[in-house]
């Protein structure tokens, strides 16, 4: 049995209290821009007629994928006895709520009318997934909170049933986020049974990704101990689940491709040169996919560190990609409301392809609601006990030809550090 | 329809044919029998239109129809757009801000793809499709989006958190987000609620004219006739009598959402 002892970082150096002052004033701003947003419209956020969901629902569902993977990964290790991953696991509750919270302030933000935030918890509409998932969502944020406290007061047996509860809520919001978008059946696009299992297989991956990117920094930047084998051995999780990712990605997209009717649609993704051609092949494919199975398949690279977490990065911002062509290409192509003829284009946007760039207020809420997940982390792990003293893996090693070699790697991973890991990393005790 | 707009209904209608006492006397019985209400409802309802409609209604309810003929469309004229637009307040903005103009009613200009052949431009109005199964109604989290008991999708706008899925669930682009708040020189007709911004709207078929039993302003305001509106469940009635030779057709039929909106000569 792998013991860990927690404890609280001290969070005093000057870089500590600079990056709570610079994320508070991040979040500040998106209290405003939200406020301004209301009060003026949606005009001021770039959106338009055609393209009514944007940057903020490509956030919201980012975000609630990125709350999965660590929690799955640590919880499932908590109910099969896996204690090696109880390291992760307090991280992990804490990273659940906050990424879910983060997610319910871009959709709330993002609404027309966010004083009207109560009116779905007492005006159910049961054939609706976004109505279920409202309590969908809110009891998630419950039972990790729950399961966050269950840890900190150390009772094993709390941890346990949680854990299961923490796991089974998991599994619904992410396939009811998928459900969401996979329901529309009028946007060839949206409309795939597969969406939901992409959803939660994709927020698997890039939530271990995510939460070894938190994981390094976090003890990098307090100067405490984690055992490099802990890495190796979730880098193999990592490398199953994109595969898998991987997968059902290219299914949907050619069993998409063999219906003439869907054809067209797929084109624009995949062929037409359009902005999303770029997202798919370069960002998805290359960035997300084929780049870290190399670098986690290539002997001289599987093993070390700093490619580990390179490949993190790499998957994160993949998965970012396979989130726009989750929610923008069925939006930009129009709807051939009469299949069979051609449209020309009138006033509203009917038979032109449609662009849509989010505006200054946009940008300033993706800001605020990822600063807030930075600033939240920094002042509860200050707070709290939540990082282990020191990382150890009590299991014997897999193979002596896997151990890493530290130094050389942490570099590089260094300097890939880019968004995800960035805000939680700059913040050294 | 609230139970109070139900009660003054029925007063209008029943006052006519009974005295006072009887009329108290149903009243009450209505009261008692609240579940009788609904049914009562869709008879009544259609009653201010004055038509035969009102003996196959009771049987069927009616089926509020639109049918557009496209053959009689001008392609230059934009008369139903600019009628649509007075009649329910929708604002029209200059300049840039113009695209954020809601189209009630749009008119789609089209050409059939036949190749090697070099097709006539056609152009048809389209409005919301009044689908029986709406798929904007099935994903609405606040049930905001809601079917009224004569059929008519309509919308509370005190109820929408403004998610906009409706407007990305709709097969046929016609909801419209309401970007920014009406500005009050531009609410003009006052039986139509002042379009609130960050909510979502669309076609109501001029539901306020229907209940007063006036058509629908694009179909009075149209100069060529080509839209005819009317209860095609009353077999004398003239949409019933334009699908009668079952040549109509519908947009996306393949989707099977039951719309009322029907297209002639397309």
């Amino acid at each position: 049995m792998a013991k860990y002892y927690f404890e609280s970082i001290k969070g005093k150096s000057p870089w500590y209290n600079f990056a709570v002052a610079v994320l508070a004033l991040l979040v500040f701003g998106w209290l405003i821009a939200t406020i301004i947003r209301f009060y003026a419209g949606f005009w001021i956020t770039g959106l338009n007629h055609s393209i009514t969901w944007g940057g903020s629902e490509v956030l919201f569902v980012l975000f609630v994928g990125l709350s999965a993977g660590s929690l799955l990964i640590s919880a499932l290790g908590a109910i099969f006895g896996q204690t090696e991953y109880k390291i992760l696991s307090r991280v992990a509750a804490l990273n659940s709520v906050l990424f879910m919270a983060a997610a319910l302030m871009m959709l709330i933000s993002s609404w027309g009318r966010p004083d009207r935030i109560f009116l779905p918890f007492y005006n159910i509409n049961p054939r609706s997934m976004l109505s279920l998932n409202a309590f969908v969502y809110s009891s998630y944020i419950t039972v990790g909170i729950i399961y966050l406290w269950a840890q900190l007061k150390n009772s094993e047996k709390w941890s346990r049933i949680l854990a299961i509860t923490a796991v089974c809520t998991a599994i619904f919001v992410h396939s009811g986020t998928g459900f969401i978008f996979g329901v529309i059946n009028g946007r060839e696009l949206y409309f795939s049974s597969l969406t939901p299992l992409a959803f939660v297989i994709a927020a698997l991956s890039s939530g271990t990704a995510l939460a070894m990117l938190i994981l390094h920094y976090s003890f990098k930047a307090t100067k405490r101990k984690i055992d490099p084998r802990f890495f190796l051995q979730l880098s193999k999780v990592m490398l199953g689940l994109i595969f898998f990712v991987f997968f059902i990605v290219t299914i949907e997209h050619l069993i998409h491709m063999y219906v003439p009717e869907h054809y067209a649609g797929e084109e624009y993704v995949m062929f037409s040169g359009s902005f999303f051609t770029y997202v798919f092949w370069i960002q998805l494919y290359g960035i997300g996919f084929i780049l870290p199975i190399i670098i986690l398949l290539y002997p001289k690279t599987r093993s070390k560190l700093g490619w580990i977490l390179t490949a993190s990065v790499l998957h994160v911002v993949g998965i970012l990609g396979e989130r726009i062509l989750f929610i923008l290409p069925g939006q930009f192509r129009y709807i051939p409301i009469l299949p069979g003829y051609e449209f020309f284009s009138n006033a509203y946007g009917d038979g032109e392809t449609i662009t849509y760039f989010p505006m200054v207020t946009a940008w300033i809420q993706y800001i605020g609601v990822i600063a807030f997940v930075a600033l939240a982390y920094l002042l509860l792990i200050k707070w709290l006990p939540l990082l282990p003293q020191e990382a150890k893996l009590i299991k014997p090693a897999p193979a002596p030809d896997l151990l890493i070699e530290e130094g050389n790697g942490e570099e590089e991973g260094g300097e890939e550090e880019t968004d995800a890991g960035a805000a939680e990393a700059g913040a050294p005790a | 329809m609230s139970s109070n707009e139900q009660s003054k209904d029925n007063q209008k209608v029943e006052k006519s044919g009974f005295d006072r006492r009887t009329f108290l006397k149903m009243s009450g019985a209505l009261v008692a029998a609240g579940v009788t209400i609904p049914a009562l409802t869709s008879t009544l309802a259609p009653a201010g239109l004055a038509s035969s409609g009102s003996k196959s209604g009771e049987e069927e309810g009616v089926k509020w129809t639109m049918v557009a003929d496209v053959s009689k469309c001008d392609p230059e004229c934009t008369i139903c757009e600019e009628a649509c637009a007075d009649e329910n307040n929708l604002p029209r903005y200059e300049g840039k801000l113009s695209r954020y103009n809601p189209y009630w009613l749009r008119i789609v200009e089209a050409k059939q793809e036949v190749t090697g052949v070099d097709t006539d431009e056609i152009t048809l109005p389209v409005m919301c499709q009044m689908c029986d199964k709406p798929p904007c109604t099935h994903v609405c989290p606040t049930k905001a989006s809601f079917i009224r008991d004569d059929g008519l999708v309509m919308i509370d706008e005190h109820r929408c958190i403004g998610c906009r899925y409706c407007v990305i669930a709709c097969p046929y682009r016609v909801r419209y987000m309401i970007f920014k708040d009406t500005p009050d020189d531009q609410w003009t007709n006052h039986k139509v609620p002042k379009l609130m911004r960050g909510v979502a709207s669309k076609c109501t078929f001029c539901v306020h004219r229907i209940d007063d039993g006036k058509l629908p302003r694009c179909v009075v305001d149209c100069p060529e006739g080509a839209l005819t509106f009317g209860d095609r469940n009353d077999p004398e009635s003239e949409v019933a009598e334009l699908l009668m030779p079952g040549t109509s057709t519908v947009l996306r039929p393949n989707l099977e959402l039951g719309v009322n909106v029907f297209y002639l000569n397309l």
